[in-house]
């Protein structure tokens, strides 16, 4: 079944292939930190498509290149919208993106939605901040995350993004619940950015999600994540270590048999050796097919 | 706020001249004025804040190293260059530029020439000239090309400043410029950058007699004055005919 921009969310949904879990990466990011080739060659099961982080500044990096010569399946993870504002996302910069995600073969386009830039798209000006919770925010971005998918052909992924602060009246499950609605869109759950979340508004972890639509999910972000102290507060650090936090797991077990479109896992731990992270992959193996089995 | 804390308190004390200079209404002060402190300045050691300073004075290396105040970055969050750059939307390194250049105008003169030079570099990369529209035989500076004088040496010290920058060598180093005299430098860019992204820059000292050329071309220049301005730069006028042509093809000079 082919994809169609403008069919229903259910159709779109049923277009898209099932990838398997994943494992992120951003430019230059092999040079230091996994090489996710190399996991691919050792690992298959546990490296089953790449997630490219990817602005337009940088492009693809050699890594990313060579993961799509081999024919191994991507998505691609915008690094430089702000899906909060409409001006960000102008048709050159769409046109671009578009070009970027058929060059990489992507399944489909997904990205922190929020703020990418403060002002313009200019160097020192790259923050990754929330959006304001509230309805006005959740309808703009739904516009935005509507017409990103018909201007691109690529289904869009809104993802939770990480903060310490968020401002807004809605709960961030709440917010993304609105936006999917207006915007007949999937969602991309980040469980560790949910934990960071729910730490940083005084919230249990499972907070909210009754009301986050779940079968609307598409792809699911694990990371590893180090608590840290400041004002007498504790706060969650998403640093992609290779430990996620025992919260980040909850969320995940409670969410993983409720998804019945999920079609991608994502361990985001590019930064760490293989070592590191294999048992976090394997974990993730172990629960999704757990989950697929209670489902 | 995340990066400037006085500001943010001024903010949650509800500082309506705060509030002002950052463009905010009644309903978005009230929302920042009750955001949670220790959240707002939640950031596991100062790692946001140094990748900010990392990246907005990345092209202005030379003149921080030359400077040796390694606290002075750290002041650019507080400034009124940077506050008013965000409330304009403006660019946040050119402002850093401009709060550079602010708090080292008794700095040594190596430091102020590097400034001008970076300052010069990151304008280019940002801004372009409008293109004026020329009559047939006229030519002008390109849009894409920007003259600069600056202290005699600076060229030189900058060459020897990244050379000891990217070899890890301890700085500032043994170099300086010479007030008493002047070079004139020629920046250049692609005339058509990428879209997204800044474009590369070059640098090359010119010699006086071009130098006078270029400037003359900064208005646009008729095949008439050219023979006078022949005679000012010591060259026969076909000769120079020949040099404008040269200039043309490079796309120094753009001709109508």
């Amino acid at each position: 079944m082919a994809f169609d921009p403008l069919a229903p969310f259910a159709a779109r949904a049923a277009a898209l292939p099932r990838l398997g879990l994943g494992i992120s990466s951003e430019f230059g990011a092999a040079e230091h930190g996994l090489d996710p080739l190399a996991l691919r060659r050792a690992h298959p099961r546990l490296a089953q498509f790449l997630e490219v982080g990817v602005d337009l500044e940088r492009g693809i990096d050699a890594t990313a290149r060579a993961w799509c010569a081999a024919g191994w399946p991507t998505t691609h993870h915008f690094l430089d919208a702000n899906l909060e504002e409409r001006e960000s996302l102008s048709d050159a910069w769409l046109a671009a993106v578009r070009a970027q995600a058929r060059e990489l073969g992507a399944a489909w386009l997904c990205g922190d939605a929020g703020l990418w830039h403060l002002g313009p798209r200019d160097r020192g000006h790259g923050v990754l901040a929330p959006p304001i919770l509230c309805a006005d925010s959740a309808r703009e971005m739904a516009e935005n995350v509507w017409r990103m998918r018909e201007a691109t052909g690529f289904e869009v992924l809104p993802e939770n993004p990480p903060a310490h602060l968020y401002l807004g009246e809605l709960h961030l499950c709440d917010y993304f619940a609105q936006v999917a609605a207006a915007a007949d869109c999937g969602l991309l759950l980040d469980v560790a950015h949910l934990a960071i979340y729910q730490r940083a508004s005084r919230c249990a972890p499972l907070d909210g999600l009754d009301g986050y639509p779940l079968e609307r999910v598409i792809e699911i972000h694990v990371a590893g994540a180090s608590e840290f102290e400041h004002a007498g507060r504790r706060f969650v650090d998403d640093d992609h270590g290779p430990t996620p936090l025992a919260d980040t797991w909850a969320i995940l077990a409670h969410v993983l048999p409720r998804a019945p479109r999920l079609r991608a896992l994502v361990f985001e731990c590019e930064r760490n050796a293989a070592h590191e992270v294999l048992p976090g992959f394997r974990r993730l193996e172990r629960a999704w097919a757990d989950a697929a089995r209670a489902a | 706020m995340q990066l400037d804390s006085r500001f943010a308190a001024r903010l949650a004390a509800r500082d309506l001249e705060a509030a002002r200079s950052a463009g905010l209404g009644a309903d978005e002060l009230a929302l920042l004025a009750a955001a949670d402190p220790a959240a707002l300045t939640a950031d596991r050691e100062g790692r946001r804040r140094a990748q900010f300073l990392r990246n907005v004075a990345g092209e202005f290396a030379l003149s921080l190293a030359a400077a040796a105040r390694p606290e002075l970055a750290e002041e650019f969050p507080a400034s009124a260059e940077l506050h008013a750059a965000v409330a304009a939307d403006g660019s946040l390194p050119l402002a850093f530029a401009l709060f550079l250049a602010a708090r080292t105008k008794t700095a040594p003169p190596l430091v102020r020439a590097l400034l001008a030079l970076e300052g010069a570099l990151a304008r280019l990369r940002r801004e372009v000239r409008p293109a004026v529209a020329l009559e047939p035989g006229q030519v002008a500076l390109a849009p894409w090309v920007e003259l600069l004088a600056v202290p005699a040496g600076t060229l030189a010290a900058a060459g020897a400043l990244r050379a000891a920058l990217d070899r890890g060598a301890p700085t500032p180093i043994g170099v300086g410029v010479a007030e008493a005299a002047t070079e004139r430098l020629l920046l250049r860019r692609a005339p058509e950058p990428p879209p997204f992204g800044l474009p590369a820059v070059e640098v090359e000292e010119l010699a006086p007699a071009l130098a006078e050329l270029l400037a003359r071309a900064a208005r646009p220049l008729g095949r008439e004055p050219r023979p006078a301005g022949a005679q000012a730069v010591e060259v026969a006028p076909a000769e120079l005919e020949e040099v404008v042509a040269g200039l043309v093809a490079e796309r120094v000079l753009v001709a109508g």
